[in-house]
């Protein structure tokens, strides 16, 4: 609802204005301004030189609780404001009088003037003809929703540095945790070292005077013993052999994941045929090895593939049933990069079961007094460090096909001449 | 002819005893003298030392690599930069197949790196080895040289 202007205030602005217009065209003026000025949330005003009110909107009086009459021509130390409000008003006025310049600033109200929260005010001088300040009027703007509002994006601010002060240290902290974890990993994998290293010559010394002593007892004494005696002498040989062998297979496996190997195209033709003619027990009256001419090379590292292929032939050649000729076939076929080298033999298969475990550590199948359970880990192991995998398929009592998978690689001496064959061999008949 | 002297340097009696049966069953005349450990090689070979045999006498060293006191690659680098004998031929003979070793003791300048045997049968085929290419009786007593620069 507008406010209707009192008689008073309309004979103020006549007086402050020295207006010449006739009372009616000032009494629409004023009807007119008013109610622009109480629509606003804002406070308006005006003071005199001398900082006495000469007009307030309606949003203002409400917060006095007084009329316009009631304000006229007082201070705001008249009006009840607190001494530092009044005053600061107050040296306000006299600066704007001195240098006709607008004050723009902001308060903090408690409560003792009636209202609290932040304000922003703007004093502004008018002139008359002679350039003198005639009148200041003010407008103030209730901020306290901006400024909390800007309070707390800036406490959130700082809250978000902090956080991310945190996260950098965090993040400093787990590096160094990670160089620190690292160090300490290096100094085990060191220490695991010097432990290989001792238990090849501390384990295998002891080893080698039982197994040196009983075979000297078994040469030098044999007249003295009697078949049994001279059977435990050879069993206690063997015993030894065998903890020997599985001392030498346990270090190459700890040996594998710690070193580093080089990579290179492997006629893995020639290196089953090496593997073959360098190892007795494949050469056997009872072994029949038949490899698919011209298998391809492979990208391997030479030493761990003829570990992999001479563990994989010998397995082969193993578990066959007594009397039966053993048969191992080898094949391969390339396709998309990759090679994969199959060894089929016709031995006494594998459980099914067992399939899962079989190129763990230290898991052994059947009852193989030879065996130490470590070559097909080794195989496994040696493979993947090539960038290769392992497989089997078996049939009990019929055999089982082990098979290496490795990145194909051109024959380094074929390769200028001819562009090498990828396309897959002839289907390969294995005997399960 | 006298027969060739071999200096064996090994702290195991055990080995020692399967060593000396190998000579004497292989290679009989060889004439086998035992330090049984390092600190007792670096007497011997101390240049000032008048020991006995005499090191001139040596044809070959037999070296045990892991000695209490003195390991073996330190007495092999003592023969060859610090001995009378710097030419003498050094075969190491040790239970160690790692690769740092065997590849420390080339570089040392050993003539040859042998790993234990196991059992007897391979002790022998190794010492009958040896014998024939090391002390053939018609090879000569290795002559005393100065010291490689």
């Amino acid at each position: 609802v507008p406010t209707v202007p009192s008689n008073n205030a309309t004979q103020a602005l006549i007086r402050v204005t020295g207006s010449t217009l006739d009372r009616d065209e000032l009494q629409r003026l004023v009807r007119l301004y008013e109610t622009i000025l109480a629509n606003t949330d804002d406070f308006v005003y005006i003071f005199d030189p001398q900082g006495r009110f000469l007009y307030a909107n309606a949003r203002l009086l409400k917060v006095w609780a007084k009329s316009l009459d009631q304000i006229v021509g007082k201070t705001c130390l008249e009006l009840g404001y607190p001494d530092w409000h009044a005053e600061m008003h107050m040296r306000e006025v006299q600066q704007i009088v001195r240098d006709k310049q607008a004050i723009r600033n902001q308060v903090f109200f408690t409560g003792d003037s009636g209202i609290s929260g932040q304000y922003d005010y703007i004093l502004k001088p008018v002139l008359n003809a002679a350039g003198e300040v005639d009148m200041i009027v003010g407008t103030t703007r209730d901020v306290t929703d901006a400024a909390r509002a800007h309070a707390e994006l800036r406490a959130a601010e700082e809250a978000l540095r902090q956080a991310n002060a945190q996260l950098a240290d965090r993040a400093a902290q787990l590096e160094n945790l990670v160089q620190q974890r690292t160090h300490k990993l290096s100094d085990i994998i060191g220490e695991l070292e010097a432990f290989s290293y001792s238990i090849s010559h501390d384990l295998r010394s002891p080893l080698r005077s039982m197994i040196g002593f009983s075979d000297i007892l078994l040469e030098d004494y044999a007249p003295k013993l009697d078949a049994e005696g001279a059977g435990f002498l050879q069993r206690i040989g063997l015993a030894g052999r065998r903890m020997d062998r599985l001392i030498q297979d346990v270090l190459n496996f700890s040996r594998l994941s710690s070193s580093e190997i080089d990579l290179g195209p492997v006629n893995s033709d020639a290196l089953l045929r090496d593997v073959i003619r360098s190892y007795p027990n494949l050469q056997a009256a009872r072994v029949t090895i038949t490899i698919e001419p011209g298998l391809p090379h492979v990208r391997a590292n030479e030493g761990l593939l003829t570990q992999c292929v001479a563990n994989l032939l010998e397995n082969a050649v193993k578990f066959v049933p007594a009397g039966q000729q053993s048969l191992v076939n080898v094949t391969a076929r390339s396709e998309s990069g990759r090679t994969r080298l199959y060894f089929a033999d016709n031995g006494i298969g594998i459980p099914e079961h067992s399939l899962g475990r079989i190129f763990d550590i230290f898991q052994r199948v059947g009852r193989d007094t030879e065996g130490t359970g470590i070559g097909l880990a080794i195989v496994r192991r040696a493979t993947e460090k090539m960038g290769g995998t392992v497989g089997v398929q078996s049939e009990l009592g019929k055999g089982s096909v082990f098979w290496l998978d490795l990145e194909f690689a051109v024959d380094p001496g074929a390769a200028a001449a001819t562009t090498p064959a990828l396309e897959p061999a002839p289907p390969t008949s294995f005997t399960i | 002819m006298s027969r060739p002297a071999v200096l064996y340097i090994e702290d195991s009696p055990d080995d020692v005893l399967f060593v000396e049966r190998a000579f004497s069953q292989v290679a009989p005349t060889v004439d086998l003298h035992v330090i049984p450990s390092g600190q007792a090689a670096v007497d011997y070979f101390d240049p000032a030392a008048q020991p006995a045999p005499a090191p001139e006498t040596i044809r070959l060293v037999l070296l045990d690599l892991n000695l209490p006191g003195r390991s073996g690659h330190y007495i092999l680098g003592q023969i060859r930069r610090a001995s009378r004998i710097p030419r003498v031929p050094v075969i190491i003979f040790s239970a160690s197949n790692q690769q740092k070793d065997i590849d420390a003791c080339y570089a040392e300048g050993c003539n040859a790196y042998l790993i234990k045997p196991t059992d007897s049968d391979g002790l022998r085929q190794m010492i009958s080895l040896v014998a024939t290419t090391w002390l053939k009786e018609n090879i000569p007593a290795s002559p005393v040289l100065p010291p490689p620069v």
